[in-house]
């Protein structure tokens, strides 16, 4: 059943058809909201907001979007606020990671160095590499944070360019 | 970016989760738990509606018929057999106030008073709709933010949620606009002015874009 129909079912009043499309979502849809929060517990808060939202408007869903679109555009306004509110940049795991890292082998420091280049990216350039690599096309990634394919375009190639120039200085 | 490139991310970035990839219990029995709710609230609200299925079924149906049945031949038998005893209450009226029977073949049929009613501006439909379009292909809506920051909200929550609910609303009907589907467009908005009780929203569209532009709103 698709995400569409399910979300379509649940509207009508069925449950089970909204725990179907939880489970189905739920932690691919927490890591990105994770990797952007400082915090596991505010990472928790933002996806409790982001479902929060889906229950609320599951009745207004437009079949137009696709549901995933729908959703992670949803958390990205979650996230927006949340960065207003911290004005903070991204934040990675950084904090949680750093102790484990410290204590494993050099292939992990380069993890860590990639990490902290991703962190230290402007939070719409980041934003939109994680959408990416959560596999959203241009066009979706557009819809989703609210910008033009363009926009999004040049975000993904000046992430690129700097990881690579931050890359060559380490 | 390379195809390689974002697998590469993709792959440090899942090796950097280190396990902790998934949100507590807690938070999924929370968010059931609202789900639920929510359920229990649609039923709540849909049940009048299967009432009214209720109405059509045979049974009910047959029992509001020998109903009225019964009603229809107790008046006619009464009407027949006692038609004297019947006392319908007579109009007022003054002697100013005659009826007006007019000139009419029919003695049972009462003219209609001659209203003149004042003509309708001669504008064509066609016309006053070419112009309705020609504002939402012409004059652009405002931005989500800017909605937002013409309406007052009690709690932060309430922003957020009118904000996801207007963002994707604004997003469809921008897409109908560009795609030359109006209509859908306006459906599109009323079904937003319908679902937000929260949002302080003109009553048109074409409303919507004259007064983003600046321009009396004359829709």
């Amino acid at each position: 059943m698709s995400d569409g129909a399910l979300l379509k079912s649940y509207a009508d009043g069925n449950l089970a058809a909204f725990d179907c499309l939880y489970r189905r979502h739920k932690n691919k849809l927490f890591m990105y909201v994770r990797r952007q929060c400082p915090t596991h517990e505010l990472a928790e808060d933002i996806a409790h907001d982001t479902w929060l939202g889906v229950i609320r408007q599951s009745g207004n869903y437009s079949p137009s979007a696709k549901f995933t679109t729908w959703l992670y555009r949803i958390a990205h306004n979650r996230l927006v606020d949340l960065w207003r509110k911290h004005s903070a940049p991204g934040y990675l795991l950084i904090d949680d990671l750093a102790e484990q890292l410290a204590a494993k082998d050099q292939s992990y420091l380069a993890l860590k160095e990639l990490l902290q280049s991703l962190q230290a990216l402007p939070e719409t350039q980041m934003e939109a590499l994680l959408l990416k690599i959560e596999g959203f096309s241009h066009a979706e990634i557009a819809a989703i944070t609210e910008s033009k394919q363009e926009t999004v375009k040049s975000r993904l190639r000046y992430a690129t360019r700097s990881l690579k120039s931050m890359e060559v200085q380490a | 970016m390379t195809e390689q490139q974002i697998n590469e991310l993709k792959q440090i970035l899942e090796h950097s989760d280190l396990g902790k990839n998934s949100n507590s219990q807690e938070l999924d029995e929370k968010i059931l738990l609202a789900a639920q709710k929510h359920t229990a609230n649609i039923k709540l609200k849909s049940a009048p509606s299967n009432f009214r299925k209720n109405i059509f079924t045979p049974s009910f149906a047959a029992a509001v018929f020998s109903v009225m049945f019964t009603v229809f031949l107790f008046l006619g038998l009464g009407k027949m057999l006692s038609v004297d005893h019947i006392d319908i209450p007579a109009p007022l009226a003054s002697d100013s106030q005659e009826l007006d029977v007019g000139e009419t073949s029919n003695p049972l049929i009462l003219s209609t008073p001659d209203i003149s009613r004042p003509e309708k501006p001669s504008v064509e439909p066609t016309a006053l709709a070419r112009n309705r379009d020609s504002i939402l292909q012409e004059l652009p809506l405002p931005s989500v933010d800017k909605l937002l920051g013409d309406m007052d909200f009690d709690i932060d929550a309430d922003r957020s949620l009118v904000k996801d609910t207007l963002s994707i609303a604004m997003h469809d009907i921008g897409k109908f606009i560009q795609v030359g589907e109006l209509d859908d467009a306006r459906q599109r908005y009323q079904r937003l002015r319908q679902s937000c009780s929260m949002c302080t929203l003109p009553e048109s569209l074409e409303s919507l874009a004259l007064i983003n532009n600046g321009l009396p709103d004359r829709s």
